[in-house]
C-alpha cells in the first residue's frame, strides 16, 4: 500500500488566502471504494482534542493506483500556533476506503512564515520567511 | 515545551487503552453474556471506564452486536431520546455516567432498555446494574502507563525513579490517573520534562545527576 500527498514545489508555508496545491498519488493491493484528500486543523495538547475539516477533494471508485492533483484555498486561520496548553496544527491527509489507510503531511498557515509561539520572542523561531 | 512536542498530550494518553487484571476479555464477555449483556462498571474518578466501556465497545461489535456508545457528562448533559428509542434487540447501550442521570431519567432508559439487546452502564459508586467489573489503580499501574508514554520507554536505570514518580502522583491524586496525567503533563508543559525531574522533590540531587543527563537525552530524542 503506498498513498502519497505531494506539495507543489515543495512549500509547506501559506499565508492565508493562499492556495495550497499539490499531488497525491495512491497505489493499493485492492481497488479502494473511495479516496479524499482533506484540508484540516486539528488541535494537540491537554483536554479534548478539536478537528475542523475545511476543504476536500473526493474520488467514488477510483482505480487501485493513479494520481491527481489539488488545489485548496487556505482560510483566514486560525494560524499553526503552539502553545503550553494547545498546538494548532495545520495537515493534509490522503485517506483510502474506510478511513484505516492514510497519508500526512503537515503545513503550516502562517502571516510571516513562522508559527504562532506564545510566551517566546519571535527570534527564537527559527523558519525562514515565506519564499 | 510546547503542547504538540508534550509526552502526555491527550491524543497520545487515548493510545493506552485499558488493561484488565485479574481477568481476560474472553471471561469478562462471558459474564456479560450470564448477565445477559444487562450490567454496570463501577469504578472512581480517573479509573477507566470510559477507556473499558469504549474498549468494551469494539469486542461487542466483533460478537456481532451493534454497540451505542453515549457519554454522558458535563460536555453532553443531554440524553438523545429519540435516537434511544431506535434501539432494537441488536443493539447494546453503553451509557457512561449513568449515575449522573436524574433517576426519573434513569428508571425512563430501564424501561426503555427492555428492548435493547444490552445495557451497560458506567457509575462511581452506586451499583445500579448486577457489577461487571469495578475499575481499579495502582502506583504499578501508573507506572507501566507512564513506562509506554514517557521518551525513553522506561529503560531500566530509570525504574526505579518512574516507580517512585508514580508513587508519589498517585498518592496525591487518590489514586485517579486522569488528573495524575494532567499533573505530569504540567510539569512537562513548564519544563520539568524528564523523569528524574519530575521525581526531583523526592530525591537528593547528588542521587539525579548521572541518571538526569540519560533522561534528558532520552527525551530530547523522543520529541
Amino acid at each position: 500500500m503506498d498513498l502519497r500527498i505531494e506539495l507543489a514545489d515543495h512549500r509547506d508555508v501559506f499565508r492565508p488566502g493562499e492556495t495550497v496545491r499539490g499531488t497525491f498519488s495512491w497505489s493499493l493491493s485492492d481497488r479502494p471504494a473511495e479516496l479524499e484528500v482533506r484540508l484540516f486543523w486539528y488541535t494537540q495538547g491537554k483536554g479534548t482534542q478539536d478537528m475542523t475539516i475545511v476543504n476536500t477533494r473526493h474520488i467514488d471508485a477510483p482505480r487501485m493506483a493513479g494520481r491527481e492533483t489539488f488545489a485548496f484555498e487556505l482560510p483566514q486561520g486560525p494560524y499553526t500556533m503552539h502553545g503550553k496548553l494547545i498546538s494548532i496544527l495545520w495537515a493534509l491527509e490522503l485517506v483510502a476506503g474506510g478511513a484505516t489507510d492514510a497519508a500526512r503531511t503537515p503545513l503550516i498557515l502562517s502571516l510571516d512564515g513562522r508559527p504562532v509561539v506564545l510566551g517566546e520572542p519571535s527570534s527564537t523561531n527559527t523558519r525562514g520567511p515565506i519564499p | 515545551m510546547n503542547a504538540h512536542e508534550n509526552p502526555l498530550r491527550s491524543d497520545r494518553v487515548l493510545t493506552v487503552r485499558y488493561r484488565l487484571q485479574d481477568a481476560n476479555w474472553d471471561a469478562l464477555l462471558n459474564r456479560l453474556t450470564d448477565l445477559r449483556y444487562r450490567a454496570a462498571i463501577l469504578g472512581y474518578e480517573g479509573s477507566g471506564k470510559t477507556t473499558l466501556l469504549e474498549d468494551m465497545a469494539s469486542h461487542l461489535a466483533l460478537r456481532g452486536l451493534r454497540p451505542t456508545l453515549i457519554l454522558h457528562n458535563a460536555q453532553c448533559p443531554q440524553v438523545n431520546w429519540r435516537a434511544l428509542a431506535q434501539l432494537g434487540p441488536r443493539d447494546v447501550l453503553l451509557l457512561d455516567g449513568a449515575d449522573l442521570l436524574p433517576l426519573p431519567q434513569w428508571w425512563r432508559l430501564r424501561w426503555l432498555g427492555r428492548r435493547f439487546g444490552g445495557m451497560i452502564v458506567t457509575s462511581h459508586t452506586r451499583a445500579m446494574l448486577p457489577v461487571l467489573l469495578t475499575c481499579q489503580t495502582s502506583p504499578k499501574l501508573l507506572s507501566d502507563l507512564l513506562g509506554e508514554l514517557l521518551p525513553g520507554e522506561s529503560p531500566d536505570h530509570l525504574a526505579d525513579h518512574m516507580a517512585t514518580l508514580a508513587n508519589d502522583l498517585f498518592t496525591r491524586h487518590n489514586g485517579n490517573l486522569r488528573d495524575a496525567l494532567r499533573e505530569l503533563y504540567d510539569r512537562y508543559a513548564g519544563g520539568q520534562g524528564d523523569v528524574i525531574s519530575a521525581c526531583r522533590p523526592r530525591m537528593p540531587l547528588s542521587a539525579a545527576v548521572s541518571g538526569c543527563d540519560r533522561a534528558t537525552s532520552a527525551g530530547s530524542a523522543g520529541a
